[in-house]
């Protein structure tokens, strides 16, 4: 929302002592941030307002004109393609180096002197596109902008002319999501008086009565939606431009200029935060208004051209035919006014925000309106915006007539909220020892007012902030301690009580890995997205639990909710592996499933979430045919580090070839780990006897598990075989196709005494007779 | 043979003062064409007693090739034992942590530190949890400042924010609590270098007799002074965040102008980095605890926006792009 500080004024005697970025500065410290401030006039720096003298064919060109023109000072010759240039004409001349949007340009252009079909120009006679005021001043294609109408100073800056000289503030929408009050001017201003300690010129425009006697009929089915409403017929009403002062107040805040009553409706609600709507009362059957909700299927079209699908959740203004606007949002196609209007009915009404809202969202119209109307608008702003409306009328459109009495339909009743304040509540919560005095000095100027003393304060919340925002004390003490500043509040830390760490396994277990597997077996680790692509679906038909769908994925790619890492670090190997032919990464992250699992999904702890799990996976990429040993290898040693007992069936290996390289996975879960008994580590005597060692290798069927040689191995001596280590593998056709080679290095050693050799030999034989019997082993010398 | 010997010595003797570490290797110890290579593949073709009496010579030579290219390599001069200490000191191979596990351990840390604990909290989240009991029912405007991603099930989202976990922790724990809980979080939107639709930030909240916005202030003081250090200025300003009353929103002045004003800042001089506020008596009673009793502060902290600063990457899509040439630097 953007606001003008020249507008804030009409509204507001700030000390001149306040410069506008101190005035920024207070807003972001004490009210809602300002993201930026801007003056309208720079952008129009070079441009002045000037006469034209004289308008001349140009000899070479049949759509030019040579037009001479004065700023008061000087004279300046203009070649300008403008059909509408006459002599007399005031016009914006841009100068030599004022900088002007170009036709078809991004940015500004900084303008030179220049010759056009061989006569000079000194600067360039404006259209409204060019000095960014096409939003406020329509005019014809080719054609320049005429001030003549204006009245102003020949020889002035436009900028200053225009009374765009100005600071306007770009307030964070989100900063004032819960201050429906703060969605105008004069909610703003009332904010700079207290923070300024400045007087408040507060409106009190007059009721104006009408003429005649008659009422605008207004019917209200749904008293809950719609606590307000009033209108009002208005005659003689001739639909024009918008003066000066209205243009004004629009092109400062970012608005386009549509007509005189259009632009009065939004005027007041920049100024009040009251929306407004005109209908064409001529356009209105029987000149009646019918506030009911949609029925289901009901269909209508807006003012901007789009057709709506209705249910019955939403709130419709009808005549007594037809819908003629989407209450609180945008009016109807069908009832707008336009330059043939000469009688409206003026809406001044309040709206449930919930109902605007829900409309709003489902429909994903958002408006001025419907931006203000669902933060929750307080019901008595409704009858100030209209005769705020009837008393500017008059200057923007003379001979207007108020045509009827104002209905005034009221749904709501004004409750004076009242919350109890405890100051010694204000100083535990604020950390700020505000006397009574104090309080109310502070929240008066926001219009709260105060009476009793101490623990026994009452505090009467202004009709405008009661709607929602300020209901409990600590509404109040946020009031007081952003008003005081919240930088000024001096810091202090909690004292810490002691307790015992809570323990938490899982995150322990989370971060021994991680440091196990970057550090210690040089991985690298990656985070993926959550999301798995659609054309994984196919397994999910497939898989018995299915998966976790999204309504409103990202992406088509991404509309799946992952059971397992390994299927994004696929996609992490293939992109690496442009740029590296030997990695490994591994990741940590949740895995998601559609049945229930065992988290809570409200505070009865009946419903649960969907399960979740955290998994680890990784993977080795290369060339070698032993990166599945390493995989293994290194998960044998995380196993170890974490106090485990290695388990094969915890991991779910896979390889797979990636063009000419290998890639090894394994994923884990977490949860399961946590279930496997620790396996402490017990001391062992260190060995009193040395050992013997021994190698043995020899060639057997490809078929013959490790695990079986090695009970083998083990087997003929158990109590004196001390290491079994395999230390090379080998297949290739030197020694047959289905056949493999196995090395080891074995050690024998007797806890009690010297091992000989010849006793390690002996050994040696028998499982060598073994080896032979078992599994037709070919011992290699 | 003895020649073939005495001549690879030699040359080599001389190589070694003339040639690259890497050429020498190449040329010795090379796999296809080494000279030595040449020696041993030699040295296996022969019979039982020339194997007996160059195998010995072969062997040492290839020895002293190895060992000589070893010290080159290590820079390491082979006598007095001196060195050059500014030749490149060889690599290690180690991993990585991702830098945004690295930004996680380092607060999660420093809050552990303080006796805070750590929590976990489902990614998959209720409605309810992340918005009903952090006082955002469905019809409220601060909906919108968070556009959720949904599952099919009903009322089943992924989480928008960290927050939940404020009432998870108060439900299991109670008071007095003081926790920290990191994590992924999701938001419905298009991706860009400043926005992804998957983020992390890191939640915290303590609940005890006597929390005021004073102890607030105080305690994301010590936050900023982690994060940014102590020389940086710092700004406290109100906010709108529905579960905490007041809210306040933590400004540090942009390290890129200073204060001067620049692109990053919009201007302003002022970057924000943390949203707080005292939790709201009604997500206390959510959270079972009595607001009678009890008061407390939370705050979240974007890690994304700390992991950029921390290690100076411009594109959030990073974090996520999973890119060794990336992940190797950290
Ligand atoms: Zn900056």
């Amino acid at each position: 929302m953007y606001l003008s500080l020249n507008w804030l004024k009409k509204h507001v005697d700030i000390p001149s002592k306040h410069t506008p970025e101190q005035i920024g500065e207070l807003l972001t410290l004490h009210t809602a941030e300002v993201e930026e401030i801007k003056n309208p006039a720079q952008s129009m720096l070079g441009v002045v307002v000037a006469q034209v003298l004289l308008v001349e064919k140009h000899p070479n060109a049949d759509r030019l004109v040579v037009a001479k023109l004065t700023d008061g000072k000087n004279e300046y010759q203009v070649v300008c393609g403008g059909v509408n240039v006459r002599s007399g004409m005031l016009v914006p001349l841009a100068k030599i180096g004022a900088q002007v949007k170009w036709h078809g340009e991004e940015g500004l252009i900084e303008l030179q002197e220049t010759e056009i079909r061989g006569i000079k120009s000194s600067g360039m006679i404006c259209s409204p596109q060019e000095i960014g005021l096409e939003r406020q001043f329509m005019v014809g294609e080719k054609e320049i902008l005429d001030l003549t109408p204006y009245g102003l100073k020949v020889g002035a800056g436009l900028g200053e002319a225009l009374g765009l000289d100005d600071a306007v503030y770009e307030i964070e929408n989100k900063t004032i999501t819960h201050r429906p009050d703060l969605w105008s001017h004069s909610g703003f201003a009332r904010e700079l008086a207290a923070l300024t300690d400045a007087k408040l010129k507060e409106a009190s425009p007059q009721k104006r009565l009408g003429a005649s006697p008659n009422k605008v009929s207004v019917g209200i089915k749904n008293k809950q939606a719609c606590p307000r409403y009033l209108a009002v017929k208005i005659d003689n009403i001739k639909v024009t431009e918008s003066p000066l002062w209205l243009k004004r107040a629009m092109a400062a805040t970012g608005n386009r200029s549509i007509n005189n009553i259009v632009d009065l409706t939004n005027f007041v609600m920049l100024d009040l935060g009251q929306p407004l709507h005109a209908f064409d009362a001529d356009k209105l059957a029987d000149q009646e208004i019918i506030v009911r909700q949609a029925k289901n299927g009901e269909a209508m079209k807006l003012l901007d051209g789009s057709e709506i699908k209705l249910e019955e959740t939403d709130l419709l203004i009808c005549d007594a035919q037809k819908p003629v606007a989407l209450a609180g949002i945008m009016g109807g196609g069908n009832s707008e006014i336009d330059e043939k209007t000469t009688s409206i009915i003026l809406e001044a009404a309040n709206f449930d925000a919930q109902t605007i809202r829900r409309t709003s969202l489902r429909l994903n119209l958002r408006t001025e309106a419907s931006m203000r109307f669902e933060k929750g608008q307080d019901p008595n702003l409704a009858e100030f915006g209209l005769l705020r409306f009837l008393e500017l009328l008059a200057e923007t459109a003379p001979g207007a007539q108020i045509a009827s009495q104002i209905t005034d339909i009221q749904n709501f009743k004004n409750h004076n909220l009242k919350i109890k304040l405890d100051q010694d509540y204000v100083r535990k919560k604020s950390g700020v020892d505000f006397a009574p005095a104090a309080i109310k000095s502070a929240l008066k100027p926001l219009g709260f007012a105060v009476s009793g003393s101490g623990k026994n304060l009452i505090v009467t919340v202004p009709t405008w902030r009661s709607t929602g925002d300020v209901s409990i004390p600590d509404d109040l003490v946020e009031e007081l301690t952003r008003l005081y500043g919240f930088n000024n509040i001096k810091p202090s830390l909690p004292t810490l009580q002691m307790r015992a760490p809570e323990q938490d396994r899982e995150r322990e277990l989370i971060e021994k890995i991680k440091e196990f597997l970057a550090l210690g077996a040089n991985m690298n680790e990656v985070l993926n997205y959550s999301f798995v692509g659609s054309e994984q679906v196919e397994v999910a038909e497939k898989n018995s639990t299915g998966f976790l769908k999204l309504k409103n994925p990202v992406s088509q790619e991404q509309a799946l909710l992952r059971q397992n890492l390994v299927s994004n670090l696929r996609k992490n190997v293939t992109d690496n592996l442009r740029f590296f032919d030997k990695f490994s990464l591994f990741e940590i992250g949740s895995v998601y499933f559609k049945e229930p699992g065992d988290i809570p999904a409200d505070n009865s702890g009946s419903a649960k979430l969907p399960r979740q799990e955290k998994h680890l996976a990784g993977v080795l990429v290369g060339n070698n045919n032993n990166l599945f040993l390493q995989a293994k290898g290194i998960l044998e040693s995380l196993f170890g580090r974490l106090g485990l007992a290695y388990r094969e069936n915890l991991i779910a290996y896979q390889s797979e070839t990636h063009g000419d390289k290998l890639a090894v996975f394994f994923e884990i879960n977490l949860k399961k780990l946590l279930e496997v008994d620790p396996k402490t580590k017990v001391f062992r005597d260190i060995p009193r006897f040395p050992g013997v060692e021994r190698d043995l290798a020899f060639i057997i069927s490809k078929e013959i598990k490790y695990a079986d040689l090695e009970q083998a191995l083990a087997s003929v001596a158990p109590g004196l075989t001390t290491r079994i280590e395999l230390f090379d593998i080998f297949e290739g056709n030197k020694i047959g196709a289905d056949k493999k080679s196995l090395a080891f290095h074995l050690e024998f050693r007797s806890p009690e005494r010297t091992l000989e050799a010849k006793e390690a030999d002996e050994i040696i034989a028998k499982i060598i007779e073994v080896l032979k019997q078992k599994f037709h082993a070919e011992i290699r010398k | 043979m003895q020649e073939k010997l005495n001549q690879t010595e030699k040359d080599f003797k001389q190589d070694l003062t003339t040639k690259s570490g890497f050429d020498l290797k190449v040329k010795y110890l090379g796999r296809k064409n080494g000279l030595v290579t040449n020696l041993m593949k030699e040295l296996a073709t022969m019979n039982e007693a020339d194997k007996k009496q160059w195998g010995p010579e072969i062997n040492r030579l290839k020895k002293n090739v190895e060992e000589a290219l070893e010290k080159m390599t290590t820079g390491e001069k082979q006598t007095d034992g001196s060195f050059d200490e500014t030749l490149p000191g060889l690599e290690l191979q180690t991993g990585t942590l991702h830098p945004i596990t690295q930004i996680t351990q380092e607060l999660s840390n420093y809050f552990t530190a303080m006796g805070f604990m750590v929590l976990d909290g489902p990614e998959v989240e209720s409605e309810f949890f992340n918005f009903e009991a952090l006082n955002v029912p469905a019809w409220h405007p601060a909906r919108e400042m968070q556009d959720t991603i949904w599952t099919e099930q009903p009322g089943v989202l992924l989480r928008t924010q960290t927050s939940p976990v404020q009432i998870r922790s108060m439900l299991k724990y109670g008071a007095p609590l003081y926790a920290v809980a990191p994590g992924r979080v999701f938001r419905y939107e298009a991706t860009d270098n400043r926005h992804d639709h998957t983020f992390y930030q890191l939640e915290g909240l303590v609940v005890d007799e006597n929390i005021s916005v004073a102890n607030m202030n105080a305690f994301l003081k010590l936050l900023v002074e982690k994060i940014v250090g102590d020389k940086i200025k710092m700004r406290i300003r109100p906010g709108y965040f529905p579960f905490v009353e007041p809210g306040v929103e933590v400004d540090v002045e942009c390290a890129v102008c200073h204060g001067k004003g620049c692109g990053l800042c919009k201007g302003t001089g002022w970057v924000e980095s943390i949203g707080a506020g005292m939790v709201h008596p009604q997500v206390l009673a959510y959270g079972k605890i009595d607001p009678k009793k009890y008061s407390g502060f939370a705050f979240g902290v974007g890690l994304n926006r700390l992991a950029q600063l921390k290690f100076g990457f411009e594109d959030t899509r990073m974090i996520h792009q999973n890119d060794l040439r990336f992940l190797k630097q950290f």
